[in-house]
């Protein structure tokens, strides 16, 4: 690639001389700083969701806003797919899962099925070789109309009938799905071990988060 | 770190930790508060560094794991988009329109490290030091990076005559 091209065309891209003037100020007194809980959403109308609290004492969601919620919080689920998790001074932080839902690996008529970018059947794979890896590329838009594509990467591990499967999706975000004795678990993993799949290091000069374990169940 | 200090920093440096920072999240807002949480994070960082160069490495591993916890932040906010996001700069020739927005259509860490290799021009073996990678990630990245951006670039340009 000419890397000339490639200068050119990335030097123009700058910082505004605004956001240079802000933090000059922001280091004065972090209180006048505009940093915010990118993409927060406040949510209104989980009143009806409250009986579906859940305690979590894990500080998963302190790693998922840096930190910003420095207290105990409560999960709230919303949804099949959505939760809100709320801290004393009730902010909130409203978060969804992929539109394939979390459970990406199920059984059906005694097989059983990755929902990935496409169905596929890994019972036979998984007989043969007791695992079973995919990665694909999952194309992410927020509400502010942001897109970007991600990485997921899937390992299944065990037997058709018991198995576990581990959905990363690169930002810190691991699924965990376990089939054993006819009863399926979840488990959500936020922080730097949930990159552990991509090698990822702990995040020592950030200040160092430790990762978290949420585990959580759905709403009947 | 003193007043005159800082500001020499922001001026010598706030561009590059934007860039890294756009490059990874494709955004000018989040792209800007991760740049001034970088130089803030520097003007309380109390221990020296060794070089000009060790703190420029400094910078760019603590924007990187600052963008990481932006998306964590935003995690798959999976919505359908609104109208189609205009938030690039405004280029001089159409052949830098093109490349840049071929080298934004590559997933995150493509991105970056095609940044950090052809702009900030590190070494595979120096970007996985920084991103504290190992060697083989960085160059399978860079070698399906250099992939993808040769294939669309080609097909761009010949669209374009």
């Amino acid at each position: 690639m000419d890397r000339m091209l490639f200068h050119e065309t990335f030097s123009q891209l700058h910082a505004s001389d605004g956001a240079k003037q802000e933090v000059l100020q922001m280091k004065e007194n972090r209180k006048h700083s505009r940093r915010r809980l990118a993409g927060a959403a406040r949510v209104a109308g989980i009143a009806a969701a409250a009986m579906m609290a859940l305690v979590v004492t894990a500080g998963a969601i302190n790693v998922a806003t840096d930190g910003a919620f420095l207290e105990g919080f409560t999960i709230l689920w919303v949804g099949d797919k959505e939760f809100v998790a709320q801290n004393e001074a009730g902010d909130e932080v409203y978060m969804v899962s992929a539109d394939d839902g979390i459970d990406f690996v199920t059984e059906e008529d005694g097989r059983l099925i990755l929902h990935a970018d496409r169905e596929i059947d890994i019972t036979d794979a998984l007989t043969e070789n007791g695992s079973y890896h995919y990665e694909y590329e999952v194309t992410v838009s927020s509400e502010d109309g942001r897109e970007d594509t991600e990485v997921f990467i899937v390992d299944v591990t065990g037997s058709p009938e018991e198995w576990t499967a581990t959905q990363r999706n690169g930002i810190g975000v691991a699924v965990t799905i376990t089939s054993e004795n006819g009863e399926v678990s979840r488990d959500i993993l936020v922080g730097a071990e949930a990159m552990d799949a991509e090698g990822a290091a702990t995040d020592m000069e950030s200040g160092g988060k430790s990762a978290s374990v949420v585990e959580y169940q759905t709403a009947e | 770190m003193t007043d005159s200090q800082f500001e020499k920093a922001v001026e010598t440096y706030g561009d590059m930790i934007f860039r890294v920072a756009y490059s990874y999240l494709k955004n000018r807002p989040d792209a800007e508060d991760v740049m001034q949480e970088t130089l803030l994070k520097l003007y309380q960082e109390d221990s020296r560094f060794e070089s000009e160069e060790h703190r420029k490495r400094w910078l760019i591993r603590v924007a990187v794991n600052q963008c990481k916890s932006t998306l964590r932040s935003t995690w798959l906010r999976r919505t359908v988009p609104l109208e189609e996001q205009v938030d690039t700069p405004v280029f001089d020739r159409p052949e830098q329109s093109e490349l840049f927005d071929q080298v934004m259509a590559l997933p995150k860490n493509y991105r970056l490290v095609v940044y950090l290799y052809y702009y900030e021009g590190y070494q595979a073996r120096e970007i996985a030091e920084i991103l504290h990678r190992n060697l083989s990630t960085v160059q399978t990245w860079l070698m399906r990076a250099r992939g993808r951006l040769q294939q669309s670039l080609k097909e761009a340009w010949s669209r374009n005559g």
